[in-house]
């Protein structure tokens, strides 16, 4: 038996919680910083765990990764949901951080205080990602601390993927698109599921076949 | 130049031919290389987790260290070699993330199947660059059995 794929109900549902997050963290984002910003996600792939990196770009660029973990918990129980990941190319992730920051690009690597504005802006990226999908779901969703690390792709991403590999064969990949103060940064947003996930998707396709109705 | 062939994740190759197996940015997975010098024969794999025991099912079992070792070996071995003559070096295993639960522990668990079920088959591990906290990249010589391995900001090392 092969695990079941997401269908495209699924998916449009995912696309939904996807641009309705984008434009809360918009705003956050925004008002944070008192600039202009704006986030969409351009396009969504749905690969097997073991592509997702070729999705994003070759083995050895040099990636940022901004990693969360998501558990639910529903009637006193706790459960994984899923992995969320923001991987942005190294430079990227400097004029992002320096941008919100307010302060001049040009370096070529992370500074603490860097690293600390990428997991700040990955805790309003996946916390408004999170509410978004919280307006569709009856369950409540808890995140983790975010973890950074900055190396060749393949291998930043390696261990988020190993850890879901025992469970599940498919991924998602977002692209992601900052524009700031008229700037524009792509990056990526990684959705990792565990097996509860369908449940939750099943209550999704659930609500929006309602609202269509 | 001898012919290169990437190998993935979840992913193995065997050789008989002269050519260079790599894997570009392994992280927390490990690789696996196997060597038959009398036979000529060499064979690379790239391996997620430890273990296929808790896989759910319809999962490609090559994500796991001991289904890969023993597809490696079962071909291997179909094709003339010994489990006495075949030599592994094995890369990888690194710590990316710091202190972030569930992440941190794979890469050293990954070591120490690799070791346990090389070692339960009767192969020797002449050579191994393992753990740390940094990405590899790896080129396995097959004709001479050289691992070339580089990091980002490194100069490359040899085993």
């Amino acid at each position: 038996m092969k695990p079941e794929k997401l269908n495209w109900l699924e998916l449009d549902a995912l696309r939904e919680i996807s641009s309705v997050g984008a434009g809360h963290a918009s705003t956050a984002l925004s008002v944070m910083t008192n600039k202009r910003v704006n986030v969409t996600f351009p396009w969504m792939k749905m690969c097997p765990l073991e592509n997702v990196t070729s999705v994003i770009g070759k083995p050895e660029r040099e990636i940022t990764n901004i990693y969360l973990h998501i558990n639910g918990r529903h009637i006193d129980k706790e459960f994984e949901i899923c992995s969320l990941i923001l991987a942005f190319p190294i430079k990227s992730a400097v004029l992002l951080a320096r941008l919100l920051q307010g302060e001049e690009p040009g370096a070529e690597e992370l500074t603490e205080m860097d690293r600390s504005t990428l997991r700040e802006i990955g805790n309003i990226m996946v916390g408004n990602y999170l509410s978004a999908m919280a307006e569709y779901l009856d369950i409540e969703l808890i995140e983790s601390v975010p973890a950074i690390a900055s190396d060749m792709l393949d291998s930043v991403m390696d261990p988020i993927l190993a850890q879901h590999a025992s469970e599940v064969e498919d991924a998602l990949v977002f692209s992601i698109k900052f524009i700031i103060e008229g700037q524009e940064i792509i990056g990526y947003f990684v959705v990792l599921f565990y097996s509860h996930m369908r449940l939750l998707l099943k209550n999704i396709k659930y609500f929006s076949e309602i609202e269509d109705a | 130049m001898p012919k290169k062939i990437s190998i993935g994740m979840a992913e193995f190759r065997i050789v008989h031919n002269p050519c260079i197996l790599e894997i570009l940015g392994l992280g927390s997975c490990i690789a696996i290389c196997l060597y038959d010098r009398k036979n000529r024969i060499a064979a690379m794999a790239h391996s997620m987790l430890p273990d296929s025991r808790n896989s759910a099912p319809g999962i490609n079992p090559l994500r796991f260290v001991d289904k890969t070792v023993d597809a490696m070996l079962s071909s291997m071995n179909a094709l003339g070699c010994k489990n006495r003559d075949i030599r592994a070096k094995i890369c990888g295993g690194a710590e990316i993330f710091h202190n972030v639960p569930k992440l941190s522990d794979i890469g050293r668990q990954n070591i120490k199947a690799v070791r346990k079920k090389l070692r339960s088959k009767g192969i020797k591990i002449i050579a191994e660059d393992v753990g740390g906290s940094e990405g590899r990249s790896i080129w396995f010589d097959t004709e001479t059995g050289d691992v070339v391995i580089s990091k980002i900001h490194k100069p490359t090392i040899t085993i």
